[in-house]
């Protein structure tokens, strides 16, 4: 039997049991970005979370007045790096988390924080502190989606963009993060006026070449305001990314804000106007491994997902897998986990879905004969086809080769049953693939491919770091009829490099072709509000992240 | 079609992605064929009271595309691998055997591989594999039933290495094909070894007093660091490779955990130790945890490699080995109980998140020398009491022990 002894020793621990922080669970309030990528450090002066067990009082206590102090509901957090200790501004202390301010006389760098309450000194937790690094709040409360910014029409009308209530170009937005850098004094009423860290803004990976304002918010401590103007040529849509980026270096995470030419509500279909989706995928997967295998090897497998769902829709839809970029644009998001094995971003599975039952099977037929595809459920919606492996022992068990297939469904309770035909199309041509190998990802990375069904291209990219235990993806997709496309360095910015040992790290670029009319079709079913259909092929490549 | 749709498709790409390698159809195989080679080298009754250690293993990389164009490389850079231009070693030392020739087999497996790549029995003197061929990414192609079974090692595999305790060398053994390369003298009573992340210096524990210092491309002690009277057992190497840490195995007050600068080759701090006979220690895959076992005093303490400071303590009776997943996320600790005689079989998973523990499993009787397979799905340990070798599905929890004609204490993946 294991006990867990929390500084106890083998004495029998008779008091109460000291805070827990948990593993890297120390992140900026924002953002929450993983601590050890570039922009997860914890800027002087900026607002950060703590997460753990018996951090604070069960019933959360916030600050409520100025002057701020160092002890809050009996609880005191310091920051030490070597003989140097400041004492951290707590705003509010719970038995899970806490939100404090790292004071902007904080030694930056490696420092250990630990918190201290009348059970006890927790276990100390690295941090890195960092004179900027900028979180942009989100309305989703993951540091993922739409960001907090506010469309300026008039002083006493300034609505939170949304994709009900789109900016337009040329329009000021006040965007809310924390990150920017000290300050004189963190436990008073800021002081209005300009910081002196450089501030760049990105709206859908255009430069904002009117920021207006970049500082405190004159309203609380640790809160940063960055005001500029939507520019003329930004690009448009629900979800345009938005990005900044301090100091000339540091890249705060990908927000999203909604633009239209002239205000209006934009087009959010599916995941802001439907309640009940439903779809298929066919889709072949070619990854060409040549970083980490004893040799170059092409893994194929041939998969079929599908689910229907149906989700409460909100005044802030928002998926990271459904809610792509404009064509042009791209997003990136860093988030905790291998997302490459089992982790999932945050939001990806909605929040209170409910499965649709849509009958117990589908029969998919096509060149290579049928398959009885059962038990389609939303946490599971993979059915694996076949596959192969070039040069290898492996049988060559590829099912979903070019061509006409049919897919039907009986139907269940909830969703009636369909039959449809589209077709597998073939795979585009990456024209650039073996030249790409070491990404720098100061630089652009280009992308060239060739052929293919004719749809819109899609790049996305994986870097995951396993030491650290966190991941970013970034996705592009580039305009309609291009036959190449460049992904901009900011992007690429918290990508963790790759790790000389091959084993350590998973880095990895996907691109995917959308399907052509012949390749995607409407899911005609009764109960659904959204549905279709498509077949799609995607290839991959192992890269270096350097 | 509507630009929304078409989004919605490549949506539809984010779901395989993330679901790609769920268990949801079918026991998820461990994807990348592992290497297993076992050792059997040390016997009991080291001198100072030292139980029979870890044996020194070697945990190599796969390499990279250049195993075609020059297939005698064998990897030696302990997981640096992929700029082959700056790493490795000399590599004109090495003959380039046949392949297959003396080279372990996978001999009549058709029923084990099929079930997920389970090692036929070891020997002394054999090992068993198929090779490392593809990446835990998403998409794999799993296997089909009716896969060859005979299968050539690859020479591009990397040599390991193996302390002789009784001999005071260590013994360098090429895997493809198996056979004794080199053997290098150490100070008394070697006991564990590890490589710096470039792979350019091998270290060596010896409980006579000393730390060995061998440049694996020569084969030679470039320096001996006196301990003076210190006993190194446990040796740990941060993963930035400016930094090692041995524990100090002694039954007095003064068994401590040191920390050696590997570009001064000298001792920069002393770390007293919980309790008598701290043995082995094992850093967190981001360095920033060093986990200390303590055998005669059933404890594992975990202490924060920044500021020396303990975490937590966890009670285990008579741990051995621990090994952490890729991700840092989990431990595993080997847990045997007597530590002079093994009564236990199990192996404890920590949750390193929240520092609570994890299932346990049953494995063969006194666990020694545990490694966590790339892909984390499989933990596999060294049974040095029940001579055997346990392969643990943390998915499924299923465990499979497999029986040796010796008593198996070290333990090096080879991939």
């Amino acid at each position: 039997m294991t006990r867990i002894l929390f500084g106890c020793l083998f004495a029998v621990c008779a008091a109460a049991q000291p805070p827990i922080i948990y593993n890297r669970a120390v992140v900026n309030a924002a953002s929450f970005m993983p601590p050890r990528l570039p922009g997860g450090a914890i800027a002087q002066g900026s607002i950060f979370s703590i997460f753990g067990a018996r951090l604070g009082p069960t019933t959360g206590v916030q600050a409520t007045s100025f002057p701020l102090g160092t002890t809050l509901g009996n609880i005191s957090i310091t920051v030490t790096q070597g003989k140097t200790t400041v004492n951290v501004i707590p705003l509010f202390v719970s038995a899970g988390q806490i939100n404090a301010i790292m004071p902007s006389n904080a030694p930056v760098g490696v420092a250990s924080l630990v918190v201290k309450s009348s059970s006890g000194q927790s276990n100390p937790m690295p941090v890195v502190v960092a004179a900027n690094a900028f979180g942009i709040f989100t309305a989703t409360g993951t540091g993922l989606g739409p960001g907090i910014l506010q469309n300026f029409v008039t002083q006493s009308n300034q609505p939170i963009n949304s994709p009900n209530i789109p900016a337009q170009p040329g329009q000021v937005i006040t965007l809310w993060g924390t990150g920017l850098g000290p300050v004189a004094a963190d436990n008073v009423a800021p002081a209005p006026g300009n910081l002196a860290t450089k501030v760049e803004v990105s709206v859908g990976g255009v430069p904002v070449t009117s920021v207006l304002y970049s500082g405190r918010t004159p309203c609380c401590s640790g809160v940063d305001q960055v005001v500029f103007q939507v520019p003329a040529n930004a690009p448009q849509g629900c979800w345009v990314p938005v990005s900044v980026r301090t100091g000339g270096a540091v890249v705060s995470n990908f927000v999203t804000m909604a633009i239209t030419p002239d205000g209006s509500a934009c087009d959010s279909t599916p995941i802001g106007t439907a309640s009940k989706i439903g779809a298929f995928l066919g889709v072949r997967v070619t990854t060409h491994e040549d970083i980490g295998t004893k040799s170059a090897i092409d893994v194929t497998g041939d998969y079929a997902t599908a689910f229907a769902y149906q989700t409460p829709l909100s005044n802030f839809p928002f998926n990271p897998i459904f809610s792509w970029a404009p064509p042009g644009t791209c997003t990136a998001y860093a988030v905790k986990g291998d997302l490459l094995r089992g982790d999932t971003l945050p939001g990806a599975v909605p929040a209170g879905a409910k499965a649709l039952n849509f009958g117990p099977a589908f029969t998919l037929s096509g060149p290579n004969g049928m398959k009885m595809l059962q038990n389609f459920l939303l946490a599971t919606p993979l059915r694996y086809l076949g596959g192969s492996v070039t040069g290898n022992f492996f049988n060559n068990t590829l099912f979903l080769q070019p061509g006409s297939y049919s897919v039907t469904g009986v139907g269940g309770s909830d969703v009636g049953g369909f039959s449809t035909s589209v077709n597998m199309p073939q795979p585009l041509t990456w024209t650039n693939r073996d030249q790409t190998n070491s990404i720098d990802r100061t630089q652009p990375l280009n992308v060239s491919w060739s052929g293919g069904s004719g749809g819109q291209v899609a790049i996305v990219g994986f870097g995951v770091d396993l030491p650290t235990d966190s991941t970013t993806v970034f996705g592009c997709l580039a305009p309609p009829g291009a036959t190449s496309f460049s992904v901009p360095p900011a992007v690429l910015a918290n990508v963790p490099p790759t790790r000389p040992n091959p084993l350590q790290s998973k880095s990895v670029i996907y691109v995917a072709s959308g399907p052509d009319s012949t390749a995607a079709s409407t899911l005609s079913a009764s109960g659904l509000d959204y549905g279709f259909i498509a077949f799609q092929q995607v290839l991959g490549k192992t890269v270096i992240f350097q | 079609m509507k630009p929304s749709y078409v989004l919605y498709v490549f949506g539809l790409i984010g779901v395989l992605l993330f679901a790609a390698n769920c268990s949801c159809e079918s026991d998820v195989t461990d994807l990348l064929h592992f290497w297993i080679f076992g050792t059997f080298d040390l016997q009991s009754g080291n001198s100072g009271g030292s139980y029979p250690s870890l044996q020194g293993s070697y945990q190599g990389t796969r390499s990279t595309t250049r195993a075609q164009s020059m297939p005698c490389i064998p990897v030696l850079t302990n997981g640096n691998d992929v700029k082959p231009s700056t790493k490795g070693f000399d590599l004109t030392q090495f003959a380039c055997p046949s392949a297959g020739t003396g080279a372990p087999i996978w001999i009549q497996s058709s029923a084990a591989y099929t079930t997920n790549g389970q090692p036929k029995p070891l020997g002394p003197g054999q090992g068993a594999y198929v090779p490392a061929l593809e990446l835990a990414l998403p998409f794999p192609a799993q296997r089909a039933g009716s896969e060859s079974t005979t299968i050539n090692c690859i020479l591009s595999q990397p040599d390991v290495f193996q302390v002789n305790n009784d001999n005071a060398t260590v013994n360098r053994i090429g895997t493809c094909p198996f056979q004794a390369k080199a053997t290098i003298p150490v100070a008394g009573h070697p006991l564990q070894i590890a490589f710096t992340p470039d792979g350019k210096t091998m270290l060596v524990t010896s409980l006579d007093n000393a730390v060995n210092f061998i440049n694996p491309s020569t084969n030679t002690v470039t320096f001996t660091l006196s301990t003076g009277s210190m006993h190194p057992n446990g040796l740990a190497i941060t993963p930035d490779g400016a930094f090692a840490y041995f524990t100090n195995f002694v039954s007095t007050s003064d068994t401590s955990i040191s920390k050696i600068d590997l570009t001064t080759h000298a001792i920069v701090q002393t770390i007293p130790a919980l309790a008598p006979y701290a043995q082995n220690v094992v850093l967190s895959p981001d360095g920033a945890q060093l986990w200390v076992t303590y055998p005669y005093s059933n404890s594992v303490q975990v202490l924060d490699t920044l500021t020396n400071a303990q975490i937590a303590v966890f009670s285990i009776q008579g741990p051995r080995g621990i090994a952490f997943n890729s991700k840092g996320t989990k431990a595993y600790i080997a847990e045997a109980g007597n530590p002079e005689n093994a009564t236990m079989s199990l192996v404890q998973e920590v949750d390193i998140n929240t520092f609570t523990p994890g299932p346990s499993y049953k494995v063969g009787l006194g666990p020694n020398d545990v490694a966590v397979l790339y892909g984390d799905q499989f933990v596999v340990t060294s049974n040095f009491e029940g001579n055997s070798f346990s392969k643990i599905n943390t998915v499924t929890g299923a465990v499979q022990t497999t029986l040796t004609s010796a008593q198996v204490s070290g333990l090096a993946i080879v991939y």
